[in-house]
């Protein structure tokens, strides 16, 4: 599995999964939904499966001295590194967002932001990566990412609504630790929804000929 | 020992059928494995490796039932197919180093010989080394982890006759200390010629035959006649070609006398000639 | 050892070139008894045939007592004494002469040209 890992990392990621890691900086654009900033890292990760693909890393791997399950569990493990990675990243950007111009006007990066995010990566990759395993060739990137777009709509326009709307955009430290809960929860939709997300894939790729 | 062994397998999709494949090969030997594009080589070769679900049938690797010891079935062989085609940007030395993490018998000392012997530049990228050099970097990254069974598809359709003779060359060194065995899927059955000790023939997805070289060639006459063949001789004949002014034929050696008494040409046959009017038949 | 191997279409088979040309050579003295001969897979490597004839053939050498084999050292040439090799040698020859003999009786030769034919040839 370790070994499997490496050569994710090493070989079969695209460039762009490390450079838009960076794009954590967007959040210092003003007024901006920031959500957009984590839609770049799914589409890095289209592009991974993408140059997984036309290298012929399927064919590559599956010879190797793995199982199937371990190929499908890997690349998984990998995706959700990426996405932890670009959200920590995010973290210290929010703090200087918040100290260079106070409230946005649009949804704020703030605690139920980040686990907003965590529920945005979880319907990206249920959507995503159980689909491409049914073929371990075929990619649909332009579902799930619509989806993801309404989502990000949808969480934007949550900020406007009355009562939920003030407890989601508050940016006072007393106001962020009551968003606390949205974050755990979001975690915890994150890590499951990966954990399923993972166990559809293995089945659907079992049952590939490739 | 026997490096392989299939039994019955098969595999079925809408319209073609792998039916019923059987063969071995024992430790020390090179197996060509022929037939027509499309005859199923390429099917055996996935499904007996585990990439297409068999139907039905097993298959022994190195003595272990290869679907119930996968893993450690695959640390034993090495498997091409076509040249080396992955990661065409990358450099070799960067795949090497992943590679190796792979197996647990990698073996370092052994790597750096074979860059050496096949004259393979590390710093290159895979799509800066021609067809030859890809399927040779293939065949060292399976010699250092210490494959022992080597199954290739199709490895020389990509090369000239120059670097197809070094292969076959490199094949014979390949197997000479009798621990290892290969077995190589081919159309261009002139590769067979000199270094194949066994055949294995595919068409339609059947086993048409898998013998030693030698007793395959021996098993066979060629026979070519002038005008039409008699009705009692023709029975005799097998994919029987005609042209206007005579015909050719196979015949089995068997039957080779009879062919000559009754005033037929009588010569050996190649892999060759046996292909092609077993194909006609 | 000198050792030829001709794979064009109609030659004879790979282990019946390499049994005639091993056999004669042991036979002419050329090579010497209790000598070592190559191992089976390093002649098949260099002369580019298959492993099957070669063995095939040292098969055939053995079971005409022309070579011997140590378990776990190769094989060898068996020391034969020159009375031994002359029996041999003429047998051997005597056998191929039959088979031509025949060919010169079809064509109607007599023994008389024949032999004459044989003087010219040797001289």
């Amino acid at each position: 599995m370790k070994a499997l890992i490496y050569k994710e990392f090493k070989l079969a990621a695209h460039p762009t999964c490390f450079i838009f890691l960076a794009f954590g900086a967007m959040l210092l654009i003003p007024n901006y939904p920031y959500y957009v900033a984590f839609f770049y890292t799914t589409l890095s990760l289209f592009f991974y499966f993408l140059n997984g693909r036309e290298n012929r890393d399927i064919l590559f791997t599956a010879l190797l001295p793995v199982s199937k399950a371990d190929m499908v569990k890997a690349r998984c493990t990998v995706c959700a590194i990426f996405e932890l990675l670009a959200v920590i990243i995010a973290v210290p950007f929010s703090f200087l967002n918040r100290a260079l111009y106070g409230p946005c006007p649009l949804a704020d990066c703030n605690v139920a932001f980040f686990g907003l995010t965590f529920v945005m990566f979880a319907i990206f990759n249920g959507l995503f990566i159980p689909r491409f395993y049914k073929t371990a060739y075929k990619l649909n990137f332009l579902v799930p990412c619509i989806v993801v777009f309404l989502f990000i709509g949808a969480a934007i326009a949550l900020v406007f609504f009355p009562g939920i709307g003030a407890y989601l955009d508050a940016t006072s430290p007393e106001g962020m630790i009551a968003q606390l809960p949205v974050l755990i929860v979001g975690l915890v939709i994150f890590i499951l929804g990966m954990v399923l997300t993972c166990r559809r894939s293995v089945r659907n790729f079992e049952k590939v000929d490739l | 020992m026997e490096l392989l062994r299939l039994e019955g397998l098969t595999k079925r999709y809408d319209g073609f059928t792998l039916d019923n494949v059987s063969f071995a090969l024992e430790e020390g030997y090179i197996m060509g494995f022929i037939g027509r594009n499309g005859a199923g080589k390429t099917t055996t070769l996935k499904t007996m490796l585990g990439l297409v679900h068999p139907d039905g049938g097993t298959v022994q690797m190195c003595g272990m039932d290869f679907q119930k010891n996968e893993r450690a079935c695959r640390q034993q062989i090495g498997v091409v197919f076509g040249e080396f085609d992955h990661y065409p940007k990358k450099k070799l030395s960067a795949i090497t180093d992943v590679y190796r993490r792979f197996y647990e018998q990698w073996d370092d000392a052994e790597y750096r010989r074979c860059l050496e012997r096949f004259e393979l530049d590390e710093s290159k990228t895979v799509e800066q080394l021609s067809s030859g050099m890809r399927v040779k970097y293939s065949l060292a990254l399976a010699l250092s982890h210490g494959a022992r069974l080597l199954i290739l598809d199709e490895p020389t359709s990509g090369l000239d006759p120059i670097s197809r003779d070094e292969l076959m060359e490199l094949f014979q060194s390949i197997i000479e200390d009798g621990t290892r065995s290969i077995l190589f899927s081919t159309h261009i059955t002139s590769d067979l010629e000199k270094c194949a000790d066994y055949i294995t023939y595919l068409k339609d997805g059947r086993i048409v035959c898998s013998m030693e070289h030698g007793a395959l060639l021996e098993s066979w006459r060629m026979v070519k006649g002038g005008g039409k063949p008699d009705a009692d001789i023709a029975k005799l004949l097998v994919g029987c070609r005609t042209n206007k002014f005579g015909f050719d034929a196979l015949v089995r050696s068997d039957d080779a006398e009879a062919a000559a008494a009754a005033g037929l040409e009588v010569s050996p046959a190649n892999l060759e000639d046996i292909m092609l009017h077993l194909e006609k038949d | 050892m000198k050792l030829t191997i001709s794979t064009v279409s109609g030659a004879p088979p790979i282990y019946k070139q390499l049994y005639e040309q091993v056999s004669a050579q042991i036979l002419s003295g050329e090579l010497e008894g209790d000598s070592a001969l190559p191992p089976i897979r390093t002649v098949a490597k260099e002369l580019r045939v298959s492993v099957i004839p070669v063995k095939q053939a040292w098969e055939e050498l053995e079971r005409a007592g022309l070579i011997y084999t140590m378990v776990g050292r190769g094989c060898f040439v068996a020391p034969l004494h020159s009375e031994e090799l002359d029996t041999r040698r003429e047998s051997m020859a005597f056998d191929k002469l039959m088979q031509e003999i025949q060919y010169y009786k079809q064509l109607g030769l007599t023994k008389e040209q024949l032999l004459e034919m044989v003087e010219r040839c040797y001289e």
